[in-house]
């Protein structure tokens, strides 16, 4: 073991050696706007989607809205013209 | 550092400009969190994130400080975000080191790399001890990778403050060495 006053010098020491980076981790930092950019992309796809699902949504129903009442209107008119056959 | 970077270019979100950047910092910057975090993994993983995060924000960057100084500002507090996860862990008991463990490198060991086995064990060892904000300014002194003043500006804190967490991590690191000392005498 060595001595107490060796021990405490390190203290002083600087921290001279470096790693090198390894390729693997170089690499996924480079890849780092291209995953943003697709990750962006694919936001951008649900928001689209979600988008086209809630207009046919609202398509749907007032088109289902507007074949109700026309649908009302015709029967409401067969019918006040039956009862006017019927009084002739 | 900065000089080789082309800033504006970079916030326009240039590719060559990024990978400049990359080629640039990705060893200073990963020392650092390997110095810091005391894990290669981590250290890893932390770079990647310090990596996202320049990305994502260059365009706030103002230039009110040098290039490497912001980027370390964020290396610094992502590391710190991780020391504090780790000791909030150890705390609740989920993870509980037998004595000593949590201080080892796991994978290239500093004794691999520092080649003065023993003692940077011991070192290193006694630096995690250290409260985060003198084991950050204590390692960022000892990389000689910044100047005082950056260092200063890295961590937001005065320049006294940080000459006093240096004095005072080393003063702890006599304590806790000693410490050590006397236990492996006995």
């Amino acid at each position: 073991m060595e001595n107490k006053e060796d021990l405490l010098k390190i203290i002083e020491e600087k921290f001279t050696t470096r790693i090198e980076v390894s390729d693997e981790l170089q690499s996924k930092l480079f890849k780092i706007p291209f995953t943003k950019r697709k990750n962006r992309t694919n936001n951008w796809l649900l928001v689209a989607g979600v988008a086209v699902l809630v207009s046919l949504n609202v398509l749907a129903i007032s088109k289902k809205t507007k074949t109700n009442k026309q649908n009302y209107i015709i029967e409401q008119y067969s019918t006040s013209a039956s009862n006017t056959d019927s009084y002739e | 550092m900065n000089e080789e970077i082309d800033i504006a270019a970079l916030q326009k979100g240039d590719e060559k400009a990024y990978q400049e950047l990359v080629k640039v910092f990705a060893k200073p910057i990963f020392n650092t969190c390997f110095y810091i975090l005391q894990n290669k993994e981590e250290a890893e993983d932390v770079t990647q994130d310090i990596f996202v995060s320049i990305y994502q924000s260059i365009s706030f960057f103002k230039g009110d400080s040098k290039l490497s100084t912001w980027i370390y500002r964020i290396a610094i507090n992502k590391c710190h975000e991780l020391l504090r996860f780790k000791k909030r862990k150890k705390r609740f008991g989920i993870h509980i080191p037998i004595f000593g463990s949590s201080i080892e490198i796991k994978t290239e060991a500093p004794d691999e790399i520092l080649h003065q086995e023993e003692r940077r064990k011991v070192l290193f060892k006694a630096i995690s001890k250290l409260p985060d904000n003198q084991q950050i300014a204590y390692t960022l002194y000892n990389m000689e990778e910044l100047s005082y003043q950056e260092i200063a500006e890295s961590m937001n804190l005065s320049l006294s403050a940080i000459e006093s967490l240096i004095f005072r991590s080393k003063q702890n690191l006599r304590k806790l060495l000693a410490d050590y000392y006397k236990i492996n005498e006995l």
